[in-house]
């Protein structure tokens, strides 16, 4: 089953979203900030990383930037609240593949996962 | 281009539209100009805006809007308040502010949002540093809560 990194601020967001993940079967990693996401991924290696943007100490466009250039076929998608036009590109030119706007149904979650990497893992 | 108190409470019209989709009731206040004070309420969750623009966007719920509100992100209406409430307040308060920025942006104000901070207490007050300041009255299931923008130009 797929690896998946979570990456939000919100204690109540990540446990809503671990909880309804992991009882689909996939394995979860948590970070709480931009600069965890990055040490996590490292050791983690997930298929797909889900990463907010606003967060402390590190946001989720300079978070997704360092992940790409340690990995440069790492899959990120961004989960924000912040859905402006000017951040959608500046998310994509960090090396985002797909952009969600909060507030997001956990199902199209899992529809995005498995677009990206399937059921199974990295398609 | 610049923030005015017309865009303010255009933006706090729209909010209150967005809510009638889902059944809530909101009815913008007015606007005040100069340093503003927000009393009362239970809860307040606080989102600093940078960018284009300083100041912040406030939450004020009294218990029960809190718990309607928290009954609502949790999909259970039965809910009580717990350790998980504060947290999922300040996420309403991130995905509210959220879309504050993206219809700011219609007006060519780009702004981010910081990560929100959450209080409590029994007489909340809380000093806003914005020079313009809305507010928006929101009934939520026989609670209340207020809505504030408090922006200013940098």
């Amino acid at each position: 089953m797929a690896k998946v990194l979570l990456v939000d601020d919100a204690d109540f967001m990540r446990m809503n979203l671990v909880r309804f993940l992991s009882s689909r079967g996939y394995e979860i990693r948590e970070a709480r900030t931009g600069r965890e996401a990055v040490e996590t991924y490292q050791s983690f290696r997930p298929d797909i990383t889900l990463m907010d943007i606003t967060m402390p100490e590190m946001d989720g466009i300079e978070a997704t930037r360092l992940i790409r250039a340690l990995d440069p076929d790492a899959l990120i998608v961004i989960v924000s609240a912040m859905g402006q036009r000017n951040m959608v590109i500046e998310a994509i030119r960090a090396g985002a593949k797909d952009f969600l706007v909060k507030p997001v149904d956990p199902r199209n979650l899992v529809q995005t996962i498995e677009k990206y990497v399937g059921a199974g893992g990295k398609a | 281009m610049t923030i005015t108190t017309q865009i303010m409470e255009e933006c706090l019209r729209q909010i209150a539209l967005e809510f009638a989709q889902i059944g809530v009731t909101a009815q913008p206040q007015g606007s005040v100009h100069g340093e503003c004070k927000l009393t009362g309420g239970t809860y307040a969750t606080v989102v600093g805006v940078s960018g284009d623009l300083v100041g912040a966007i406030a939450l004020v719920y009294d218990d029960r809007a809190a718990q309607v509100v928290y009954g609502a992100v949790k999909f259970d209406p039965e809910t009580e308040l717990d350790e998980w409430t504060e947290s999922a307040l300040k996420e309403v308060g991130n995905i509210l502010g959220g879309r504050i920025c993206m219809f700011l942006e219609r007006f060519g104000l780009n702004i981010s949002l910081l990560p929100p901070t959450s209080v409590r207490g029994e007489t909340l007050q809380l000093v806003m540093p914005g020079k313009m300041h809305v507010t928006m009255r929101v009934s939520i299931g026989g609670g209340t809560a207020l809505l504030h923008l408090a922006l200013a130009n940098r």
